[in-house]
């Protein structure tokens, strides 16, 4: 499988680019043709990594949140966010449904759930104080040869 | 997103639209939290059929109208006929505090149209 093409966003960790991650995301995946399905779920594991990055990596705090997408030739989506924000502290624990440590804040703790469900593969790397860089596989149309 | 209250008798319908996300949410909760101050309503339906995008930010907003309004006994019900919606709520467990319609003929037996 040959690479199609590549990208990288940095923006700063204001909530209002969640959004303009998302619309970034869908942009760089539409010559694949994704399904509407495919492009909101992409979408939304995109969303969901970068909200973390926004409230957890960078809380009080405003940083650089780098978003970096790759399209292969079989249909392949690789995605991945980074922060350089406070890191997770226990990654299996962060993964587990339901859990999460902004309870005063209202979060769900599903944020990583989501991720797991709507893409195909996903990896985190995250150490305290060393930031946190998701990363994200997705095949689209898997019927398509 | 843009949150719109309607009333019928005791029954508070709360009408979601456009994208709910992390940043909407902050100050859809603020007008939701305003609006339950003001009287206690025997149901809330949460209708996400105005939605064009939800993450799991949607399920901490409902979440919070669920803990603000069921200390007061509140029914919560959730309306949508989306299929990547019921798929989040369920993975979320929603069903342990509220009632999900995914079909509107069920809506129609709690809501006159």
């Amino acid at each position: 499988m040959e690479i199609l093409n590549e990208m990288r966003l940095m923006f700063l960790s204001k909530s209002e680019n969640e959004s303009f991650a998302r619309v970034t995301a869908s942009a760089f995946i539409s010559p694949l043709d994704p399904t509407v399905s495919e492009l909101v779920e992409v979408k939304t594991a995109v969303s969901e990594a970068v909200s973390n990055a926004v409230i957890h990596g960078y809380d009080k705090t405003v940083g650089v949140i780098t978003l970096e997408m790759r399209i292969f030739s079989d249909y392949t989506v690789e995605v991945t966010v980074t922060d350089s924000g406070k890191g997770i502290l226990d990654i299996e624990k962060a993964r587990e449904p339901l859990y999460t440590t902004k309870t005063e804040e209202e979060r769900s703790g599903m944020g990583f759930t989501v991720m797991e469900s709507f893409m195909d593969a996903l990896e985190v790397e995250s150490e305290p104080g060393k930031g946190t860089k998701i990363f994200m596989r997705k095949r689209l149309h898997p019927t398509h040869t | 997103m843009e949150i719109l209250f309607e009333e019928q008798n005791d029954t508070l319908m709360i009408l979601l639209r456009g994208e709910l996300d992390h940043h909407n949410s902050l100050a859809g909760r603020e007008k939701l939290t305003l609006k339950l101050s003001q009287k206690n309503y025997r149901r809330l339906i949460f209708n996400l059929e105005g939605l064009t995008f939800m993450d799991s930010s949607g399920i901490s907003f409902i979440a919070n109208g669920y803990k603000l309004a069921s200390v007061f006994g509140t029914e919560i019900y959730v309306y949508t006929t989306n299929q990547r919606y019921l798929r989040i709520l369920n993975m979320a467990n929603m069903r342990e505090l509220c009632t999900i319609l995914p079909h509107g003929k069920e809506l129609c037996k709690l809501w006159k149209f």
